[in-house]
């Protein structure tokens, strides 16, 4: 048994792969093409946002957050994408050959005090892909960044849409009565001082979005707060995916 | 053999081990994945949404919730309509599935949308109730909606039947709920938004000819302000007898 830190050049990629740390230590040299074992020890997500093509979305300026389920013909989305890539045979639903964007963390919080102590929590849409429907211009002013820290802007193809200040999004996405889901559960805020309030769920890239089709979110709070009261935000994965027929 | 590992932006990589789990490449999902290297880079569900069979689905209009433990009454409850075969199994459709499509539960949530009249807090419970022989599946009832999780279809294809509010069908066992997550409190009376999300990690499967229970309690019961959901994979699975 070598001494920790001993250098034996075990065969990486042999019969066996040497999963060991020492093997790690030795290849982690290689800059562009770390091997096996490294990318066995990198957490879950590091070899995906490697790619380049990773991003995260934050609303600007808050939002008006809805004391109920938006229903009743003003089922709107205070944040929403659309999957602006280019759509292949099957008007989309088949996905084509742009890129499918996995949703994979979305979060919330409240920057302005309610009039009462109130929860927090967060709703979700998939609006799927409306054949021949050109997609909404996108709001430059909706913050976004690459996971990977290597990109100062944007350089995909979704188009990022947010409610006017004390309004709902009802078109481009329209969403669907009550078709609304939980995302993660609800945080309480503590008192009427409850800014801070927070929740994020985990999505594990279960959903996702193909060219076309939009994914949208509001959130849903006991007492409405102020204007400006809600931040919503996401994180989403661009991937090109042969999606089965 | 040895193991080989694809640069970074190529296609697939020949004869590099398919790492997918061998039961399901017995049913031909395996030449629809992507590459290997999106295979191992992807988050944990979206090789399985990719597929196509993933779906959501959550109460239209909510319920009474209940202020204490249920008995036989289901808030929502899936029933698994796939032909029942019985491989593996004495008992037909009971235990060793069939040539239909195991549903796996990934993921459960419920939420109130109306105010209580004091703080109150959300629990929510399941239950498997195992196949049932000869018995015929309920009627699916169309206004509880549902979704596809790859955004790819506008309407559910696969043959489960969705049911609220029932007492039969499924019939369920008073005291054999167990608990989906941890519960959810309300900052005050104005209840609406508490929310729970507990995450299954598939580890729930109704094989055909059986049903997936799913029920809110609450600590001050308010009338239609449940609304339940979940979400689930359909893949044909050859379960053990």
């Amino acid at each position: 048994m070598p001494l920790p830190g001993t250098v034996t050049n075990p065969p990486v990629l042999g019969p066996t792969p040497n999963l060991g740390p020492v093997a790690v230590v030795q290849e982690s040299i290689i800059p562009t093409q770390p091997p096996l074992s490294l990318w066995e020890f990198l957490p879950e997500r590091t070899s995906l946002v490697l790619q380049g093509n990773s991003y995260g979305c934050v609303m600007a300026t808050g939002e008006i957050t809805v004391a109920a389920q938006p229903t009743g013909g003003a089922e709107g989305s205070d944040l929403a994408i659309f999957n602006g890539e280019s759509i292949g045979p099957g008007a989309g639903l088949n996905g084509g050959p742009g890129k499918t964007y996995i949703i994979d963390r979305v979060f919330a919080f409240i920057n302005v005090t309610a009039a009462a102590a109130t929860q927090l929590s967060i709703i979700g849409q998939i609006i799927p892909a409306i054949p021949l429907e050109a997609g909404p211009a996108d709001t430059a002013t909706i913050l976004r960044w690459s996971l990977s820290g290597r990109r100062k802007t944007y350089l995909g193809k979704g188009a990022l849409v947010a409610a006017a200040a004390g309004a709902l999004i009802t078109t481009q996405p329209t969403a669907v009565d009550s078709k609304w889901f939980i995302m993660g559960s609800s945080s309480i805020g503590t008192g009427t001082a409850n800014v801070g309030t927070s929740v994020s769920a985990e999505c594990y890239g279960r959903y996702l979005v193909p060219p076309g089709c939009y994914f949208a979110m509001n959130v849903i709070t006991g007492t409405a707060t102020g204007a400006a009261g809600g931040f919503i935000g996401f994180e989403w994965h661009e991937v090109q995916l042969q999606l089965p027929a | 053999m040895p193991l080989t590992l694809p640069a970074v932006g190529m296609s697939n990589v020949g004869a590099t081990p398919n790492l997918a789990p061998p039961a399901i490449q017995q049913v031909g999902i395996v030449p629809t994945q992507p590459p290997l290297q999106y295979n191992q880079y992807l988050p944990e569900r979206t090789n399985l949404v990719l597929q196509g069979n993933s779906y959501g689905c959550i109460l239209a209009t909510g319920l009474t919730s209940v202020a204490l433990q249920p008995t036989t009454l289901s808030d929502l409850a899936i029933f698994n309509g796939e032909p029942i075969g019985g491989a593996g199994s004495s008992e037909p459709g009971a235990v060793g599935g069939g040539p239909g499509k195991t549903y796996i539960i990934d993921r459960v949530f419920g939420f109130l949308n109306a105010a209580a009249a004091a703080v109150t807090q959300l629990s929510l419970v399941g239950q498997i109730i195992p196949a049932q022989p000869l018995e015929a599946g309920p009627s699916d009832v169309t206004s509880i909606l549902r979704w596809s999780l790859s955004g790819r279809r506008s309407t559910y294809t696969g043959k489960a039947a969705l049911v609220t509010n029932v007492t039969t069908q499924p019939t369920a066992v008073a005291n054999k709920w167990f608990i989906l997550g941890s519960s959810a409190a309300s900052g005050g009376a104005a209840s609406i938004g508490t929310a729970v999300e507990a995450n299954c990690y598939g580890r729930y499967l109704i094989p055909p000819g059986a049903y997936f229970s799913l029920t809110g309690i609450v600590g001050t019961a308010v009338a239609s302000s449940m609304f339940v959901g979940f979400e689930w994979h359909e893949v044909q699975l050859p379960l053990p007898a």
